[in-house]
């Protein structure tokens, strides 16, 4: 149960959404914005938190609008999973994003969350975090000063902290329409269906003619309580042959990067960085699979 | 016989699958106040001072209480089991803690509000100054004499002490070929019910009478436990039932908070509602599981059990009023099981500690004993180099040997275990495994099999206690041949009515649309004990036969003489009743009805007491209070048992377990509906995989508990849980008129033994041996990689 009162603004535009958030934000009130719920809600029924103002962003006309832009995929922040999921722009030039978003919780979930509330709730366990690194998404936010483009890797800055102040609306992800010839998976692994992940791994592989790596990309989840992302071994491996030895360094370099798992009850720190190990390699098979 | 033995589907499952069921909390009174309880966060205080006076200012509050105002206006909770009355210690409960406190979320004051907010708000003003006190959280450290003790006038921490042995068991261990010793732990997990506890009292005072809407398995004894309580004379109190969303043994009992909400209301003068919320019920809705078995168990070479001995340390938290304990008791009760081995001893230490009440939960012991066995009979085999399910067939109790008396006094009535386990391992191709597990395990996949056996005894029947051994019913015939039934049992959602509806269906000659079940009123229902142990529809429905049958006797009475022949020459089918072999010599069953309702006094009837209702009581045989030579009493009535086979999946990379398949042969006797048993089996499975595998009750070393919400209190989901294969072995019940056992339970106790069966097998190439649970996918890994000389994390693939 909601144990504190709020007061509930449902603003129809960004612009009256920005003012009402400054003007909390002004007057030292304590305000959140509403997206989805499927992360606030539970924050506020566990008393975790207890905002004066709750702004809804459920009445802002567009903003899960999924959009081509050149080269660009433009996903409004309000854009919920399933739409993600199910979004044929998505599926065909960014599939990985797609099948991120099919594996979050369960329909419920996936009807009401969003892409937006998961970045600004930004758990370390969320599945899109390393996911969005690896793609070089970028973010653009709004806030009375303007607006600002910020990329992925520079939201998720600590655990559950990204560096949204308390005043700015994310608004866009944009993320690169990968080229056809992408491999890209995202494997995640959980205690049940429709669980966080203990650990989730993205890849996406593409090859040269003669089977060498042109570029692979690989972001991380439960490795430390931001996402990581391989960028050294990553462009080791640029133009070597994919083989075994190939996948199993990949895997080693996670196995490495993994040096702060978030331990929980019934996956502590050895048996997490052991899991990143098995599930980059995972990926990067699925990956390359699929770039064949 | 039309309906019984048939699937017919539950009578309110389009009701209440399509939402229109009526829940505790769905019911509302005009002026409805709301109840928040506020709970301990220390797992062991002593209240130095509570402060209510700025709760008491907030605006909307009617009242708030702290154990000191329940103390003068209320008596003790009658405990559901005294221990006691089992020479064990016992302690007064009251409906809030009084100066200490024992476990985190124990109930140490109270506010009744205007709004649940408001009594939120004003609960959260509540100023509760403790002084800490050790804390202790591991059953066999709280029996070390300096240990610090919940309860200091006990001058231990140990609840009872229990010991049961027969045979000669030192000679048998001396003459044995192999003696093995092995302690088995179990972890603590709980029941958690779509719908949480719920109640709704409201307390009239110009009729001076109160009624409480409860999600309860037992309203009758509620009620009494209530009068008792609030010092209020039964026939001032009624209690309703409305739906019950699950309740698998945690509503049997009576709460603190029921009579709370029962004496706020009538201290306010106004309806008071309580609903508690998920995570009250997981630190303080009752525990249950958590204990250590340890065994030595003697045996020959040719895998003959010859011995055993049995040390059970059962950690059921604080003590409570609801009797969780009797749940390590039932484990040592039903030792050895389903075999023969007659030198054998139990010695069973129930521990207090400072962590959350134990609480009933299907299987109540069962499955740990069935735990235990299990493992007793896979490690005889491995060490004598035997199937596992062959070791099992030559120490079962054999089927002529019925009843069997156990060194418990467990008194098993009949049954076919050999032919079972045999019947389950043809359907799951036990035979042929082992080829198609080698031909994966050359691709680097690790399949496995188990067998397991659960014995799940039903009907618990304790002196001196509402876990009583009878059930009453009522079935009334209405003018126009409408059939009501009220039964004392109740039903959890687990659809007895439409069982019992087959049964009074079948017996009376009517439709089944023309009869209607009411259970759940105490101003309606004959006095009953209501539903747990499986012993609604072999005992409720025992008793509403007999009923029926009365009634149904009095309807031939008067129609073989409206047809000129004799009831004996009378057959009745979906409510036409005929002169066997005359088609056009018939009466319609209403018409009988009709008659009998309106023309007392005219010929057909005029020689018999009128009315066409009557109400029974069945009395269960096979229970045995007096004590035997031995000193033995038989507790339980009904052995119903499943045979069980398991196949898994591990994947040796990550620990995780796939269950593949689940097959099963149950004997519940006599089947009234293989609908209503099926499902009841499949849920059952899907809780025991639940506590074998995911859920899971942990505390810190200071007694905080660390998985109070489902975020970490993980549950299987559909995906994890496969369809269970079932099939029926039907050896009558001698005891009961239809021959059903109990069915409801079963099903719980099984997959711990049969799973981890199964786990080992597949994971041979390592040598695992599994002890304890869960089996998190953590756990799992660590055994698979400490056996491993390749300590790589590795590749298997
Ligand atoms: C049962 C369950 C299972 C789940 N499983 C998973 C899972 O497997 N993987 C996973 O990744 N997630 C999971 N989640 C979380 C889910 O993805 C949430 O939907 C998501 O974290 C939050 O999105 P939302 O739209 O619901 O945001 P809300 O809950 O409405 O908001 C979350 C936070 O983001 C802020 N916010 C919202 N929108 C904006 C915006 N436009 N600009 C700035 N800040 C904003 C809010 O103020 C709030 O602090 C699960 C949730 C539940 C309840």
């Amino acid at each position: 149960m909601i144990r504190a009162p709020f007061q509930l603004h449902r603003p129809h535009s960004i612009d009256a959404a920005v003012r009402l958030l400054s003007q909390c934000v002004q007057n030292g009130e304590d305000a959140k914005l509403l997206a989805g719920g499927q992360s606030l809600l539970p924050s506020l029924n566990l008393g975790l938190i207890a905002p004066a103002h709750i702004i809804s962003l459920n009445h802002v006309a567009g903003l899960d609008a999924i959009r081509r832009d050149g080269d660009m995929l433009a996903i409004g922040a309000g854009t919920t999973h399933h739409a993600l999921a199910e979004s044929e722009v998505v599926q065909a030039h960014c599939p990985i994003l797609s099948e991120t978003a099919a594996c979050i919780g369960d329909v419920q979930v996936r009807n009401r969350g969003t892409v937006g509330g998961a970045i600004g709730h930004f758990d370390p366990a969320a599945d899109y975090p390393p996911v969005l690194v690896l793609l070089g998404a970028a973010c653009q936010i709004v806030s009375p000063h303007g607006e600002r483009t910020v990329a992925a890797h520079d939201v998720f800055v600590d655990y559950m902290t990204t560096s949204l102040s308390a005043d700015e609306v994310l608004t866009e992800i944009r993320v690169p329409a990968l080229s056809p010839d992408t491999g890209t998976a995202y494997v995640k692994f959980t205690r049940v269906e429709g669980g966080f992940a203990i650990v989730g791994v993205g890849a996406c592989l593409r090859l040269n003619p003669d089977r060498t790596c042109r570029s692979i990309r690989v972001g991380i989840c439960g490795a430390a309580p931001v996402p990581v992302r391989l960028t050294a071994i990553e462009d080791t491996l640029t133009g070597t042959v994919v083989n075994d030895a190939f996948v199993e360094a990949v895997a080693a370099a996670a196995y490495e990067s993994a040096h702060d798992p978030v331990a929980e009850l019934h996956a502590d720190a050895d048996y997490k960085r052991e899991m990143v190990r098995v599930f980059t390699r995972r990926a990067v098979r699925t990956a390359l699979e699929r770039a064949d | 016989m039309a309906y019984i033995g048939s699937a017919v589907s539950g009578i309110l499952d389009t009701r209440l699958v399509a939402g229109k069921g009526q829940y505790t909390a769905d019911v509302s009174l005009p002026d409805m106040g709301y109840m928040t309880v506020v709970r301990s966060p220390y797992a062991h205080a002593r209240i130095l001072s509570i402060d209510t006076s700025a709760a008491q200012q907030h605006p909307g509050v009617r009242i708030v209480v702290t154990g000191t105002d329940i103390q003068q206006w209320s008596q003790p909770i009658p405990h559901t089991l005294n221990p006691s009355a089992f020479g064990g210690k016992t302690t007064d409960i009251y409906c809030l803690a009084i100066d200490r406190v024992h476990y985190v979320g124990t109930p140490v004051a109270a506010v009744v509000a205007d709004t649940r907010h408001a009594a939120t708000e004003a609960a959260g003003l509540i100023e509760v100054e403790y002084a800490d006190l050790p804390v202790v959280i591991d059953a066999e450290r709280a029996l070390e004499p300096d240990s610090p003790l919940l309860y200091p006038e006990w001058e231990t921490n140990e609840l009872m002490h229990v010991r049961f042995q027969g045979g000669d068991v030192e000679p048998a261990f001396a003459n044995a070929d192999h003696i093995l010793d092995d302690t088995l732990r179990l972890h603590r997990h709980t029941a958690t019910p779509l719908e949480p506890r719920a109640a709704l009292a409201h307390y009239d005072d110009r009729a001076e009478h109160l009624t409480l809407w409860v999600s309860t398995q037992a309203p009758h004894p509620l009620r009494t436990t209530l009068a008792n309580t609030l010092n209020m004379d039964e026939n001032d109190i009624q209690v309703i039932q409305p739906q019950v969303g699950g309740a698998f043994g945690v509503k049997i009992p009576t709460y603190q908070e029921d009579p709370l909400a029962c004496l706020l209301s009538k201290r306010t003068g106004r309806p008071v509602k309580w609903i508690e919320e998920r995570t009250e019920h997981l630190m303080a809705g009752g525990h249950a599981r958590e204990q250590t078995l340890k065994f030595s168990v003697a045996c020959q070479a040719d895998g003959t059990v010859v011995g055993l001995k049995v040390r059970i340390i059962g950690d059921v938290g604080a003590l409570a009023a609801v009797g969780g304990w009797g749940m390590s008791y039932v484990a040592s009760f039903v030792v050895p099981g389903p075999y023969k081995i007659p030198n054998c001893e139990v010695d069973l230490s129930i521990v207090v500690t400072n962590k959350g009440p134990w609480n009933a939960y299907r299987g109540f012991g069962k499955e740990a004993a069935s735990f235990l066995m299990d493992r007793v009979m896979d490690r005889v085999a491995d060490t004598v180099q035997m199937d596992r399910a062959a070791v099992r067939l030559k120490n079962f109790v054999p089927k002529d040997e019925f009843p069997y008396t156990q060194i418990s006094g467990a008194t098993l009535d009949s049954g076919d275990y050999a032919k079972a386990l045999q019947a389950v391992m043809d359907k799951a191709g036990y035979h042929d495994f082992a080829e198609e597990q080698q031909r994966l395990r050359a691709q680097g996949r690790y399949i496995g099999i188990g067998v397991g056996f659960e014995l799940t005894p039903e009907g618990g029947c304790i002196p001196d206690s509402f876990i009583g051994g009878y059930e009453g019913a009522t079935v009334r015939v209405s003018p126009s041949g409408q059939v009501t039934v009220l039964t004392g049992v109740t039903s959890p959602g687990s659809g007895n009515e439409t069982g019992i509806a087959q049964i009074v269906a079948d017996a009376l000659g009517v439709p089944l649309s023309a009869v209607r079940v009411i259970q759940g009123d105490t101003q309606a229902c004959p006095y009953g004990l209501g539903n747990w142990s499986s012993r609604s529809l072999f005992m409720g429905g025992s008793a509403s036969l007999y009923a029926a049958r009365e009634v149904h006797h009095k309807v031939l009475r008067v129609a073989a003489s409206m047809l000129q022949s004799t009831p004996e020459d009378l057959d009745c089918e979906q409510g036409r009743i005929r002169v066997k072999g005359q088609a056009d010599r018939e009466v319609a069953f209403n018409a009988v009805a009709e008659y009998i309702h309106k023309r007392a006094f005219d010929h057909h009837a005029f020689d018999m007491e009128p009315g066409l209702e009557s109400t029974r009581y069945f009395r269960m045989g096979n229970i045995h209070h007096v004590p035997d030579d031995k000193g033995r009493i038989n507790t339980y009535p009904s052995y119903p048992y499943a045979a069980c086979v398991a196949v898994v999946e591990v994947d040796v990379e990550t620990g995780v377990i796939t269950l593949l398949r689940y097959v099963t042969v149950h004997d519940c006797g006599t089947v009234i509906n293989p609908l209503l048993v099926e499902g009841q089996f499949q849920g059952a499975v899907a809780q025991g995989l639940g506590g074998l595998i995911y859920e899971q009750l942990s505390y810190d070393d200071n007694g905080q508990l660390q998985t109070g919400t489902f975020m970490d209190y993980t549950l299987p989901t559909a995906v994890e849980v496969p369809s269970v294969e079932i099939h029926h072995q039907e050896v009558p019940s001698p005891f009961t008129p239809l021959g059903a056992k109990g069915a409801g339970e079963s099903g719980v106790s099984s997959p711990f033994g049969t799973i981890v069966s199964a786990v080992e097998n597949a994971l041979t190439p390592f040598g695992v041996t599994i002890h304890a649970t869960p089996l998190t996918p953590q756990r799992v890994w660590r055994m698979i990689h400490a056996t491993r000389h390749d300590n790589s994390g590795g590749a298997d693939a």
